[in-house]
Formats: C-alpha cells, structure tokens, sequence
C-alpha cells in the first residue's frame, strides 16, 4: 500500500508517511483517524495546542493502548505515567540530570572518546553499515557510560541491545493488537536487562560518584519520600532504554540526508560546527525519530474549534507539525539558514518536552561531525540493499550502506 | 555534578509593590533552559525563543505580571527561570534558592 492510499495512520507502518500528512492538514487542523480512534492534530498550531493542555486536560494513554502490561513492565513511577505536579518535580529531575550545561561536559568526557572509537572502525574499511556498524554502537554505549555502566564490555552490551530489543518489538506492537506473545517476550526481556542492572544499581546504593546511578540514590528520597530499588531499577532501565534507539535512529536520518541531498556535505565542510549544528535540527525537524506519542483527553475540551470528549484518545502528530508549509518555508527540504532552527516538536515542547533533548543533540553533531572528517567521498553504496524509512511511530532510515576513501591503503 | 533542583520555590509573593517600585526582572539560566517553550505558550507577549533556541524576554515587565511569572516559573521544566525585582537604583532578588 503506499502513503497516498492510506485510510489512517496505521496503514502506514514502513511506509513514507509524509504524503499522507500533507493530505491531512489539507483536512485541517485536527482530524479523526478511524483507525487510531484519535483525533490527530495534524499542523503546528493544533500540536502547540495540544501540548498546552498535557499533563491536566491532555495525559499519556500508554497504559491504555498498551494494555495493562504497560504499568507491569514499567513500574508504576514511570515517568509516562505521572502527571500534575509529581510529574513535574521528576522530570524536572530528569531535565535538570540531563541539562545541556551537564550534556557539553559529556560532549568531551563521554560522547567524543565513544565516537572517536567507532568511527575508526568504519573508516578502517572502505565498505560499511553506518548503523550497525557506527550509529547503534555508539549511542547505547553513551546512555551507558554516563550511567556508570561498563560501556567497553561489548558483550555485556550486545546482551542489553538484545533486551532492549524486544522492549522495542512491544511498543510498536501495542497499537496494534494486544498480543501476549508479543507482552510475555517482553516482560522477559524487561527482566533480563533488569537482572543486568541491578547489581550496578546496588553497588552505587552509597550514591558516591558523578555518574547518573549515583546521583538518582541520592536525589531520588528528594523526589518520592519511598523511593526504592524497585524505582531505581525502572528510571534507570527506562533512561538506558530512551537514550539508544530515538538516538541511533537521529543518526540515521541525519546520515541519510548526507547521503541524498546534492552538496549537502560540502556546505557542512565549509561551514563547520555552526552550519552542523543547524543541519542536526533539520535532521531533527524533517524525521525526527518519535512521529507521535498518544494522548488520552481527561475531560471535554476543544482545540481551534474541534470538539474533544473526555477518554478520547488525542495524537500531537509531531512529524506532520515539523513540516507545516504555513510555518516552514520549503518545509520539505534542508535548509541551514531557518532564523529559529530549534523550533520544532522532534522533542516534543512544554511539559513532556524530552529530557535527553540536550545529550542527543551532542550526539548527532558528534557524530556527524565525524562521519564528515572520517570518511572522506562517502556515497551510498548502490550494490547494497537501499535504505528504507521504516517504523510505525519510532521510524529508522535504514540499512545505510555507504563506500569512502578513508581506508588506509 | 551539582545535584539538580528538584524543588523550585516561586517568588515571595508578600513583598509589597510599592517597595519594590513594581518593577521586576526576569532572570533564565541558559545553560538549563531547553527550550521547552512553556514560557512562550503560557505568556507568549512575554517570552520568544531566539535562534539559539533558549528563551528570552521580549518586554519590560512589572507587578502586574507577576501573577503569571509566578506560573511560568513553577511550569518550567529546568527551573530556568527566576523572578527578580527591580527598584530604583539597583535589583534585589526575591525568589528564595
């Protein structure tokens, strides 16, 4: 099926969805989707609408679209499922754990020496898959070294990446169908990476060390009067597990548009930091790596004159407000001289604004900046599979087999 | 690594106006500031991102904004925001660390 025969945002699963966004902001600003059962705020002003109203009026449905299963994995501070003011005093945590001040110092400390390590080993061969051989190695082991975790222990790794896995296998199948195979593989995989970290958890229990394991036993009494190693282990397997894949997938759409837009890598080279940092927000604005997080409507209310009832299901269509004509001049293509480059929803905005925001975007300047002076003449290697745009709403460009001349003769 | 504010308290909001003037300021700490936008949704005649992607003030403001400084300050998710007043011949800060 392509976009353009699309009935609903579900039909679009590894499928380019962008077509059929344009077609429902031609619809308007907010949209019933008969197969979400969600009103879908399709342009930038209905999403900024919609995010005016989270955490009272507007909350995650995770629990409802994922069934209970969700809270049982979870555990039941998850971050996605507080609201109101308990919401905001952990997520102030988690922006303040995580904020860019503390991000520029891991820039040098952690994401730097990672990068540094992994693109040696793609330019070590002329041929390569930028993400299993680059973007997936490094951003796991970023999330990990800045917990205090053994980053460098590459099966202790492999063994997470494979929990993590099936965790992602379950999101993505939640829309869907409740599927207990699909539930049950994941419960596992949630206690396999647990029983992981749990021994790094416990031995931290002192809160000595600079490392975020450290720092939440010691903030985490300050934020919950009961906090225990059951809240431990869910913030820390939740942290690890959002700051791999939405990360890696970044990449992928930052490598992809190297890739495919004429000149692009030139103007980058010229331009240095300045002109990457801005193209890191277009990578941002124009994939993202979250198309949308669903909502569910606590009372009646209304959004520029829809009408919305109380347990509707809402969806801030955030890939569709990123490309708003209305607001984006050539909304559709890269353009490093936007006068606000950072305003975009790839991280969502407001309350549920996301709390990596600061680390990812260190690791996608990083880690452009290194394909750039690593691998000189990079093309898509044609001879390969080509790249598909694929996920439901965590999307991937992938694989991306590229050639360059950086091998050493 | 500093710990992060986990508790922000709002502006002390018994100062009477008038021995502050009814001038105020407000003060974002940039390197928390994410660009969350509260600010800009909650009181968007007062606070624009700039191309940076931080907030910034774009008036002067007064005690008759406090009221909706004091939100904006408890709604940011950095605690990136205080609120200071202003009188004549210098500033004084009122919100408590």
């Amino acid at each position: 099926m392509s976009s353009t025969d699309a009935a609903s945002l579900v039909d679009l699963v590894d499928q380019d969805p962008f077509d059929y966004y344009v077609g429902l902001r031609e619809q308007g600003d907010v949209v019933w989707d008969p197969g979400m059962k969600a009103w879908v705020g399709t342009t930038y002003a209905a999403c900024r609408e919609m995010f005016r109203y989270d955490q009272v009026t507007l909350v995650r449905a995770d629990t409802l679209v994922g069934g209970q299963g969700y809270e049982q994995l979870h555990g039941k501070r998850h971050i996605t499922l507080l609201q109101g003011p308990v919401h905001r005093r952990f997520h102030r945590w988690w922006v303040g754990a995580m904020s860019p001040k503390v991000s520029e110092k891991w820039r040098v400390d952690v994401v730097r020496p990672i990068i540094q390590r992994y693109i040696a080993g793609v330019r070590a061969n002329s041929e390569s898959e930028l993400m299993e051989d680059f973007a997936r190695k490094v951003t796991i082991r970023v999330i990990a070294a800045v917990m205090g975790l053994p980053w460098e222990d590459d099966s202790w790794i492999q063994n997470c990446r494979q929990h993590m896995d099936g965790i992602s296998d379950y999101i993505n199948a939640a829309y869907f169908a409740e599927d207990d195979k699909t539930f049950q593989a994941a419960r596992a995989a949630h206690e396999g990476l647990n029983d992981m970290l749990m021994p790094f958890i416990n031995a931290r229990r002192d809160g000595v060390g600079d490392d975020l394991i450290a720092t939440l036993w010691r903030d985490g009494p300050g934020i919950f009067d009961d906090w225990s190693a059951e809240d431990m282990s869910s913030t820390i397997r939740t942290m690890f597990f959002a700051g791999t894949d939405t990360t890696s997938d970044a990449l992928s759409h930052a490598f992809f548009l190297l890739l495919s837009t004429d000149g692009l890598m030139e103007k980058l080279v010229e331009g240095g930091e300045p002109a990457v940092w801005r193209f890191a927000e277009e990578a941002l604005r124009l994939f993202g790596a979250v198309q949308f997080r669903i909502r569910v409507a606590t009372e009646d209310f209304e959004v520029m004159g829809t009408k919305i009832k109380k347990g509707q299901f809402v969806v801030p269509l955030n890939a569709s407000a990123n490309r708003d004509s209305s607001i984006f001049d050539d909304p559709d293509e890269v353009r490093l001289d936007r006068p606000n480059p950072r305003d975009h929803y790839a991280f969502n905005i407001g309350a549920r604004l996301c709390a990596g925001a600061a680390l990812a975007r260190v690791e996608i300047q990083e880690g452009v900046l290194a394909v750039l002076g690593e691998l000189p003449n990079l093309r898509t290697d044609s001879t390969k599979e080509a790249v598909g745009y694929l996920g439901f709403n965590l999307r991937t460009h992938e694989p991306i087999h590229v050639r360059h001349d950086g091998c050493p003769v | 690594m500093e710990a992060p504010h986990v508790d922000e308290p709002v502006a002390n909001t018994d100062s009477p106006r008038a021995s502050f003037g009814g001038r105020l300021e407000v003060a974002i700490d940039v390197d928390m500031c994410m660009g969350s936008q509260n600010c800009v949704m909650e009181a968007n005649s007062i606070f624009e991102l700039d191309d940076r992607g931080v907030s910034r003030v774009k008036r002067d403001v007064d005690a008759n904004d406090l009221a909706i400084l004091q939100r904006v300050v408890e709604l940011c998710p950095s605690a990136a925001l205080s609120i200071k007043a202003g009188f004549h011949g210098g500033t004084e800060q009122t919100a408590t660390e």
